[in-house]
């Protein structure tokens, strides 16, 4: 379980990447939304160690993640959307690497592999761009952490990737892992996230198990504008509206839509409604 | 599974898994299908899914095995059971004799019913 | 997992960046070799100039060791390996400053060796004579403990630079690299030509006004001999600090990196 208190990382002329983060992450697939220059991945390199912050503080299972100490290391792994393997092969990798990891499982590993149709004797630097992604999640994924982070794996991914994405990711993920995927493509992994983070400003602005959200707000769709909507857009003809869920409806939830509402002017409206209910429960 | 309009989803995979319980299927101690692979065989979303499942973990039914997943606990039977008989005493008991009151019946029309199960 | 210092995590590491250790040795094997043709050179036409170049040539596969963590380009992964940064800064240390240069020295002991078997004696057992008639005339003891030092701690400077460029630069590494180990050559040069300059002067001063200004052919050596002794010591102890603080700076550096 990760506790952020007041998480911030502020550049040297005073502008920051992350502001104030105060929030608890725990285990299950999350997803991570902002817009470009939300903050995302410096959240996930602070949450890996990778950069210190320069105020605040990130605790995992009550250890300071900045101490790097490894114990905390061996349990979290951050793969960048800039991840350059160091070694000829993810055979070779997993020789070299996979050891610091007390739950790598190399069975796993090629299993992945093999739904992305690759063996892991290739030499990394012939295979193309996509195909490395594919490549370094199938081990990144087979190192079992309890925490991974992963930014925009699926850059680079045909849609049919993507699609043994959720196959690869269902196959590696136990419910007691915690895993970030921050993503533009929300489409083909929208089923298989059971926590939703929104990153707007460095800020963030809603961090929350989808099942909590839908039972805030309901996500509706209708012909004529809808009175007392929280959020609403129109949509090819009708409406999209976020509208408080005082009938207890069950409807599902709609990424691309609650992201548009975070993300206008009044975006804060539909959050804090969805954010202060809590303590009413 | 056929999802029934009037009860959420969430409470039909609890009422699966309940079932899935009683019947054996689903041992004391033993592992039970993750967040996902329910979501897959049930084509429901994950975040369905982990509500059901956070419901039966706070009912102390299933428990988190760190790096295993989740385990059915050894008790899992006598507290569906349990949980089953509250159920039944602050639900569906009360509306059957709601519903007997509606149509003038008696404790004595039930006579027969009950002496013929014995 | 335990905080402390761990010889099994050091292996690992080690495990970790083998491949490209490995490649590096082999390059390293070439390079060597070559410059073993042309000692072998140096000797056949007995060319003492020749030899010179070749003995600080041979130094390069030392001071560019560190150039082996260029390869990976792999920050992100480097931290997040479970190690303490210690332990990693130990076998960066470790690796690059006594491993490497065992390693480069026991080849060329080896090939010397060889090359005794072809003429006799070793190519710098040949040379070693010349030079050290060289270097007593110019007033220095060589086989002193100072002096040895001096040289070992002078060799390793360029080294400990490098690799702490390597550790902190984020891009250009390898230039950067190959820069800071020709910049630590030439402001050594620089260092030692001043402090030359300066201790000559300050014992033709004492000397002055000690009324002794025309030299007798035994009192110019022994004037040589002082300051070259002076010299030396002073240089020995500017090395071993610089390397010290330098080696402190790598430690630090590898805590304090970031992504």
């Amino acid at each position: 379980m990760y506790h952020l208190d007041n998480l911030s990382y502020e550049y040297s002329r005073g502008r920051s990447a992350v502001a104030g983060v105060t929030a608890d992450i725990g285990p299950g697939l999350h997803l991570l939304v902002g817009e470009n220059g939300a903050g995302k991945t410096t959240l996930l390199r602070l949450l890996s160690s990778l950069c210190f912050p320069t105020s605040g503080s990130c605790t995992y299972d009550g250890a300071d993640v900045s101490l790097r100490r490894p114990d905390s290391l061996s349990r979290i792994f951050f793969m960048g959307d800039d991840l350059e393997c160091p070694f000829s092969s993810i055979a070779q990798m997993a020789r070299c690497h996979g050891q610091f990891y007390t739950d790598f499982n190399h069975e796993l590993m090629y299993a992945n592999l093999a739904d992305f149709g690759l063996t892991g004797k290739e030499k990394i630097h012939t295979l193309s761009f996509g195909m490395r992604r594919k490549a370094y999640i199938s081990y990144a994924l087979a190192l079992r952490t309890p925490v991974l982070l992963l930014d925009e794996p699926t850059n680079g991914m045909d849609i049919n990737s993507k699609k043994i994405l959720r196959q690869v990711l269902t196959r590696s993920v136990t419910d007691d892992a915690t895993v970030i995927i921050s993503t533009h493509n929300v489409h083909d992994l929208d089923s298989l996230f059971e926590n939703v983070m929104i990153m707007h400003g460095g800020r963030l602005r809603l961090c929350m198990p989808v099942w909590r959200i839908l039972e805030r707000v309901a996500f509706v769709s209708s012909a004529a504008p809808v009175s007392g909507a929280l959020y609403q857009e129109p949509d090819r003809g009708s409406f999209k509206a976020i509208i408080p869920n005082s009938a207890g409806l069950d409807t599902d939830i709609d990424y691309r839509l609650l992201y548009s509402a975070a993300m206008s002017p009044t975006g804060h409206i539909m959050l804090d409604y969805i954010n202060t209910q809590i303590s009413q429960q | 599974m056929d999802f029934h309009a009037d009860k959420p989803i969430y409470q039909q995979i609890i009422d699966h898994a309940f079932a899935n319980i009683l019947s054996g299927q689903w041992q004391g101690g033993e592992r039970v299908p993750s967040v996902r692979d329910l979501a897959a065989m049930m084509s429901v979303n994950s975040h369905t899914a982990l509500k059901a499942y956070d419901y039966l973990q706070s009912h102390g039914i299933i428990n988190m095995r760190r790096g295993m997943g989740y385990y059915l606990a050894d008790d899992a039977r006598a507290r569906v059971e349990a949980e089953r008989r509250q159920q039944f005493l602050t639900v569906s008991a009360p509306a059957f004799f709601e519903q007997m009151r509606l149509l003038g019946l008696t404790v004595d029309d039930l006579m027969p019913i009950i002496c013929k199960d014995d | 997992m335990t905080d402390k210092f761990s010889l099994h995590r050091l292996d690992l590491i080690w495990s970790y960046y083998s491949p490209a250790i490995m490649r590096q040795w082999i390059w390293t094997i070439v390079a060597i070799s070559i410059m073993f043709g042309l000692a072998l050179l140096a000797r056949t036409i007995e060319s003492t100039g020749l030899f010179s170049m070749v003995n600080t040539l041979l130094l390069f596969p030392v001071y560019l060791g560190p150039l082996v963590f260029t390869v990976y380009d792999d920050r992100s992964m480097q931290i997040q390996l479970p190690a303490t940064a210690a332990e990693k800064a130990t076998f960066y240390v470790l690796h690059s400053l006594v491993i490497v240069p065992l390693a480069v020295l026991a080849l060329w002991i080896s090939l010397n060796s060889l090359s005794g078997a072809i003429f006799g004696d070793g190519i710098y057992n040949y040379f070693m004579d010349t030079m050290l008639e060289d270097f007593t005339e110019r007033g220095i003891e060589v086989l002193s403990p100072v002096f040895i030092i001096q040289r070992l701690f002078m060799e390793l400077m360029p080294v400990a630079v490098v690799l702490l460029t390597v550790l902190a630069a984020r891009r250009h590494r390898v230039i950067k690299g190959i820069g800071a180990a020709i910049g630590t050559l030439l402001a050594y040069g620089v260092i030692s030509g001043l402090t030359g300059f300066f201790v000559a002067f300050t014992e033709a001063n004492h000397l002055e006004t000690l009324g002794k200004m025309d030299f007798s052919g035994e009192e110019a050596t022994q004037f040589v001999t002082d300051i070259m002794s002076r010299l030396l010591n002073i240089l020995t102890c500017v090395t071993v600090v610089g390397l010290a603080v330098t080696i402190v700076l790598i430690y630090r550096q590898v805590r304090r990196m970031q992504a």
